[in-house]
């Protein structure tokens, strides 16, 4: 079952730090990895995540440097350590809503 | 004319420029490079959507930056104050009384209008996009405290300066240095600017619950009181009743005169046509 953009608000910052823990991505890889990761259900419009790496960015949370690949010049993303610290949070915080959720719903 | 050629004529229209715009434009031509396939969005919503979050950001930084340069200029001035130990002297220069009144209420509307953008600021902390009325709100409050901070600085300390006092010369290059360090940030908040719909807010939004629930005239009205009544405290205090009832109610007056003439512009009260649509 896809999960459309609609659901995905809030989260979308949560998700892109996570991919990002396996190492440095550029917009491309990490949308990608986001499908990947996702079996394909994250209906994500793909113009969104790159407004959302930069106010990472600006926030702290993501480090970004140039790389360039076959001529090409690429942005490339990593987490910081305040984006580490953020992600840890909001897994804290995503679990516990789950949690929540997920009792209410199976009672 | 290519995705690219497009986005890159949004981002300008959108007031984005020089090297984010051309960072923007090669991320997204890395992208199509990937996947020539790949459904980006229509360049107007993905600028506007850059505008909106940037925009929103620098408004709330540009509030932050210049409080703590405020906060700076106004710590010095008190010291000098205090060096000094005589109000009159510190503003007697270049006009005299008038430069002692225009001083005292410029500082005071820098203290107001700096301290709200700031809450104002603060409360929005975690929201990616605010309203461009908001933005709009934030970035009248800065330019209001800062040239009222400049006028506080530059009618503060004339004479101390002439007479080659150098801790006054210091105290006021210290001044002139923080408010100076505000102005990047208050520049780079001029564009992008958030073309978000929504409402700018009133005094209710700054304030939370230290509002008590108070529509915004209400709430001045009490604010000036009570300012009033710690003034002329003080005055009894000092053993000078009179003077301190005279200077309190002066001061609860230009609380309200204050709001009467500002409070509209810097989004302490709601619009008319706000009003109306919240009545509605």
């Amino acid at each position: 079952m896809a999960i459309d953009a609609e659901e995905l608000k809030g989260h979308l910052d949560g998700l892109l730090l996570a991919v990002l823990t396996g190492g440095p991505l550029h917009g491309y890889a990490v949308i990608e990895a986001l499908k990947a990761r996702s079996g394909g259900e994250l209906a994500l419009s793909e113009g969104t995540v790159y407004p959302a790496l930069h106010r990472l960015e600006r926030e702290g949370l993501l480090a970004s440097e140039w790389s360039s690949e076959s001529g090409r010049r690429r942005r490339v993303y990593s987490l910081t350590r305040r984006g580490e610290r953020a992600l840890g949070e909001r897994r804290a915080r995503w679990e516990s809503f789950a949690g929540t959720i997920g009792a209410v719903l199976a009672a | 004319m290519s995705y690219l050629d497009s986005l890159f004529e949004e981002l300008t229209a959108a007031g984005i420029r020089g090297r984010l715009r051309a960072r923007v434009v090669t991320e997204f031509a890395d992208h199509l490079e990937c996947d020539p396939g790949a459904d980006l969005g229509a360049p107007a919503l993905v600028a506007r959507r850059f505008a909106d979050e940037l925009g929103s950001f620098r408004a709330r930084r540009a509030a932050l930056v210049s409080f703590v340069a405020l906060g700076v200029a106004g710590v010095a001035m008190f010291v000098l104050f205090l060096a000094v130990n005589d109000f009159q002297r510190v503003w007697s220069w270049p006009l005299g009384w008038p430069g002692l009144a225009v001083g005292a209420l410029a500082g005071q509307v820098a203290l107001a209008s700096g301290s709200l953008a700031m809450l104002r600021a603060w409360r929005l902390r975690g929201a990616r996009v605010v309203s461009a009325a908001t933005v709009q709100v934030l970035r009248r409050r800065v330019r209001l405290a800062l040239i009222g901070g400049w006028i506080t600085v530059l009618a503060c300390g004339g004479e101390e300066i002439t007479d080659g006092h150098l801790l006054a010369v210091v105290l006021m290059g210290v001044s002139a240095l923080a408010l100076l360090a505000a102005l990047p940030s208050v520049f780079g908040a001029a564009r992008p600017v958030s073309a978000a719909p929504g409402p700018r807010g009133d005094l209710g939004d700054d304030l939370g619950p230290l509002s008590f629930g108070l529509e915004p005239g209400a709430f001045a009205l009490l604010f000036a009181g009570l300012l009033a009544v710690v003034v002329t405290l003080f005055g009894i205090v000092a053993g000078d009743p009179f003077d301190g009832a005279a200077r309190g109610l002066a001061d609860g007056g230009a609380c309200l005169v204050g709001y009467l003439l500002l409070g509209g512009y810097v989004g302490m009260r709601r619009s008319f046509t706000e009003r109306v649509a919240a009545a509605k």
